[in-house]
């Protein structure tokens, strides 16, 4: 099968991804649920002056943004092994890269809506002016980083019949270099530093490298 | 199944001691079968016999632990895309998203194989195994019976060549069953090219309904086989 037949019916599964989460919401009101929750505990936590709230903020939102992306992706092929989807799309003539980066990308597009979200919630909270172009962009690349990785280990979370717990186990040493760079480009973007741009070159390398990572070794995790 | 010299056209179906061993223990032991394009074979067997780790290999869904089998001349271990259009498969668990209705169901998949004329084809086997008035429902509000009989259209659809099937008849109620005979004889002998069966079944009273032959496993090897319907 060529490229843009595989980009076509990748599209077409990208889109039957994005029908399944939104009518079976279970994973994503619980990571949704969970942040909202943290964030509000933070707010209250963290009775804070203007200038210590930009120190802990990055902290706090990838904190919030990891543990529900943990909730949202990390049963992502849970529901399509249980129904036999899986089995039934590895049976076909679809590559097994086509189907990873449809759920890969159906994952980054929910999480990026919950985040988003939260950014708009965090700057009423916290009197921050956090949906800025700069940080929607760290997040935007962060995110499709964890969840590049996050997607791909809860595929192959699946054959170890553990309950999920295989995953956090194995995706948080993974991501910690992806986060630190995360954490230190939202610190930078915040405090308004001139040098922000390395600290985001850095992430989208880390983004590219587990993006790419992931991609080639999903076919593996059959 | 007897020794039979067989040309690679006329073969549908081969194994050469094809093993699985899951934790040491064989699964299947040394399975050497041939299959000739057309047939539709039961395979018979207590539970644990082997016959769904024999299909799942087949299905290219699961690695054998030694041995070769090929379909239609194609290597099973290499997954080929050639391959897997033209196997049409039913598990023992509906492959089915709960949320869509048939329809959506049906119309990603007919794009995955690119299925030509789809929405005409959908509609055929949809009103084939009678539940074309449950096209828009959710799937998940299905009864097991309902299930089975999208999953039977499901692995029709692109018309496959080869249909491994592990057991079908799944709370298929009576007109079920023959909605199920129906469909594998009628698409048997659909197209140009004969449709061969390899069907695990526990209803040994019906195979003589369908089947031209079969195959009895017992702890993962072969004790019994017949070619042709006057073994049966």
């Amino acid at each position: 099968m060529n490229l843009p037949t595989q980009l076509q019916i990748g599209g077409k599964l990208l889109n039957a991804n994005l029908k399944q989460a939104w009518r079976d919401k279970t994973n994503w009101i619980t990571a949704g649920m969970f942040a909202v929750t943290a964030l509000l505990l933070y707010s209250f936590a963290f009775n804070l002056t203007t200038g210590l709230v930009r120190n802990l903020l990055p902290g706090v939102i990838w904190t919030v943004f990891l543990f529900s992306g943990i909730f949202a992706t990390g049963q992502s092929f849970q529901h399509d092994r249980q129904n036999g989807i899986l089995d039934a799309l590895k049976i076909s003539p679809i590559h097994p890269m086509t189907i990873y980066i449809a759920k890969t990308l159906a994952n980054i597009l929910m999480l990026l809506l919950i985040e988003f979200a939260l950014l708009l919630g965090a700057t009423i909270l916290f009197s921050e002016p956090l949906f800025t172009p700069q940080l929607l962009l760290i997040v935007t690349i962060g995110t499709i980083g964890y969840t590049a990785l996050s997607t791909l280990l809860s595929a192959i979370n699946l054959d170890q019949n553990n309950g999920g717990l295989l995953l956090p186990v194995l995706a948080l040493p993974l991501l910690v270099p992806l986060l630190i760079a995360s954490v230190e480009a939202t610190s930078a973007s915040l405090q308004q530093e001139a040098g922000t741009a390395p600290w985001i070159l850095l992430l989208s390398l880390f983004t590219i490298w587990s993006t790419a990572i992931a991609t080639l070794m999903f076919p593996l995790a059959d | 199944m007897e020794r039979t010299e067989k040309t690679m056209q006329d073969l549908a179906i081969e194994t050469n001691c094809l093993t699985r061993r899951y934790d040491g223990l064989p699964a299947l032991n040394k399975v050497s079968i041939q299959i000739a394009s057309g047939s539709r074979i039961a395979l018979l067997g207590n539970n644990g016999s082997g016959k769904t780790t024999l299909l799942t290999i087949l299905s290219t869904l699961l690695q054998s632990s030694g041995g070769s089998a090929r379909i239609l001349g194609y290597d099973v271990a290499k997954k080929t895309t050639a391959l897997r259009n033209i196997i049409g498969v039913i598990r023992h668990q509906p492959m089915l998203y709960e949320n869509f209705s048939p329809i959506e169901d049906l119309e990603l998949f007919a794009k995955i194989y690119q299925v030509p004329d789809s929405d005409e084809r959908i509609k055929k086997l949809l009103t084939s195994v009678e539940i074309w008035h449950l096209r828009d429902e959710m799937i998940g509000t299905f009864s097991r019976g309902q299930k089975q009989r999208l999953m039977i259209a499901k692995s029709l659809l692109h018309k496959p060549k080869v249909l491994l099937l592990d057991e079908p008849e799944i709370g298929l109620d009576q007109d079920g069953l023959r909605v199920l005979d129906q469909l594998i004889l009628m698409n048997a002998e659909e197209g140009s090219t004969p449709v061969t069966v390899l069907a695990a079944t526990h209803r040994e009273e019906r195979v003589d309904t369908w089947a031209t032959g079969f195959v009895r496993l017992e702890r993962g090897q072969i004790i019994e086989t017949a070619l042709s319907k006057d073994n049966l």
